[in-house]
């Protein structure tokens, strides 16, 4: 049975744009916590984001309905991600920019109104912080998450777990 | 607040929307309606053959063809509580709540009868007193996910799901000849109330058992009972008042790993409720 996902992508085959809106709508969450780990910069996430939907658009006729949508917009979007990092890379190269993120942060615009996923962001390892967010955020499956980050299901579930626990006794401080 | 439910709350904060952006850049414009003004653009032959299409569609109209019969949708939806789906031995039928109701193409409910007050069926006396917490008058022409909703709810309030406990079914059962209806409505129940069980934490899932008969039978429209199950609706609330006093104490990742198990929207399989609890394992 097709799900919701593969009906709109089929109405955007079928020229019909609301099924973009409706692509949008059902994916835009797993997309951006899906490519945020990869830029680790919120405002490139964004960009990303926004270059995932209209590559969509315009290489619908190229998908196939026997494919899975989520999985199809999801190679899209790395893509998207990966080509973004090379040609930042090669700028950085040029500009001899060497300023990272610290390692298991993001960066995160300063008015975001989120203070578990900002505390999250602070304490959290890479790993943790990316399953909260893909699972919480994102929502994905747990067995979603451990195809994504090809990982046992038992090591994903027991990380959100441990991250979990991190977050309720730095709340509770 | 659970950490789980804050982070789910803050996450529409978090992602940014940029649809509007998507829509602008690849030059997204609503499409207009067609003017029927645009008729004067036709031939004669044109309005002709639009006249002859008035008619086949008006005369029937007006024999009483009911055009939009095949747009109604029967939805039964059936309860099994989770302390009934772990018990041993046979269930019994009546410990499962179960309702029917019919809605129109909007997905609105249908009053049962043309004088009644009431859109949904309650087919046993566990589902009367769900029903009377609700008040039959509330379920009139509303939309169906939120009539199934509110049945959902009340039953947990007064005990029929059971917050705590792993193992509560709701069974959605359609029928209706209009398959795109039946399929849309299907999908806005199941959304709105795993939405409810998963932000209430409760070991709750939905089933579809899609395209089987919803049974109206036994259902006799003179049959306008349920305000009489209101005192027993308030005692099984007040029986079951702090049933939840424990939630958010134990579940955690189990929670997410069973509602997944059990999550099996794309299934439209079985023949209605059952009350062999083998076919539920199977599920």
């Amino acid at each position: 049975m097709s799900t919701k996902l593969e009906n709109a992508l089929q109405r955007l085959k079928d020229h019909d744009l609301d099924g973009l809106r409706e692509v949008y709508e059902l994916t835009s969450r797993g997309v951006f916590t899906f490519v945020l780990p990869i830029v680790r910069d919120y405002q490139l996430a964004e960009d990303i984001m926004q270059e995932t939907y209209i590559k969509v658009h315009e290489r619908i006729d190229g998908y196939s309905p026997d494919t899975n949508g989520r999985n199809w917009i999801l190679t899209i979007a790395k893509n998207t991600a990966l080509d973004e990092l090379r040609k930042r890379k090669h700028e950085e190269s040029v500009d001899f920019d060497d300023e990272r993120q610290p390692l298991g942060s993001y960066s995160l615009p300063e008015d975001l109104d989120t203070p578990t996923i900002q505390l999250a962001n602070q304490i959290l390892s890479p790993e943790e912080l990316e399953i909260v967010l893909l699972f919480a955020v994102g929502d994905y499956k747990h067995r979603e998450i451990a195809a994504i980050l090809d990982m046992p299901l038992g090591t994903v579930t027991w990380k959100y777990k441990n991250a979990l626990d991190k977050l309720k006794k730095a709340i509770k401080k | 607040m659970n950490i789980k439910r804050k982070l789910q709350k803050e996450a529409s904060t978090f992602v940014p929307n940029v649809l509007d952006k998507v829509l602008d850049r690849v030059g997204y414009m609503p499409t207009p309606k067609p003017s029927f003004w645009n008729l004067k653009k036709l031939s004669l032959a044109g309005v002709g053959a639009a006249l002859i299409l008035v008619g086949a569609v008006v005369i029937p109209y007006y024999k009483n063809v009911a055009l939009v019969a095949n747009a109604e949708t029967q939805v039964e939806i059936s309860i099994m509580p989770a302390s009934t789906y772990n018990a041993t031995g046979t269930i019994a039928e009546e410990d499962i709540p179960v309702f029917a109701y019919r809605t129109d193409k909007n997905f609105k409910t249908k009053k049962l009868a043309e004088d009644g007050t009431n859109a949904v069926y309650a087919k046993n006396a566990n589902a009367k007193i769900i029903l009377a917490g609700i008040g039959p008058e509330n379920t009139v022409e509303k939309p169906a996910e939120q009539v199934t909703l509110s049945i959902i709810d009340k039953a947990a309030l007064s005990g029929f799901i059971e917050i705590s406990e792993v193992g509560n079914f709701v069974t959605i059962t359609t029928s209706g000849d209009n398959l795109a209806n039946r399929t849309k409505l299907e999908e806005r129940i199941y959304d709105t109330v795993m939405e409810y069980f998963r932000a209430r934490a409760i070991y709750g899932v939905l089933k579809i058992n899609g395209n089987n008969q919803v049974d109206f039978s036994g259902y006799d429209e003179t049959d306008d009972d349920v305000d009489e199950y209101e005192d027993d609706y308030s005692s099984h609330c007040h029986e079951h008042k702090d049933d939840d006093d424990n939630r958010g104490q134990s579940w955690g990742d189990d929670y997410d790993e069973w509602v997944d198990q059990h999550d099996d929207h794309g299934g439209h399989h079985g023949n209605g409720h059952s009350n062999n609890r083998d076919s539920e394992d199977n599920d």
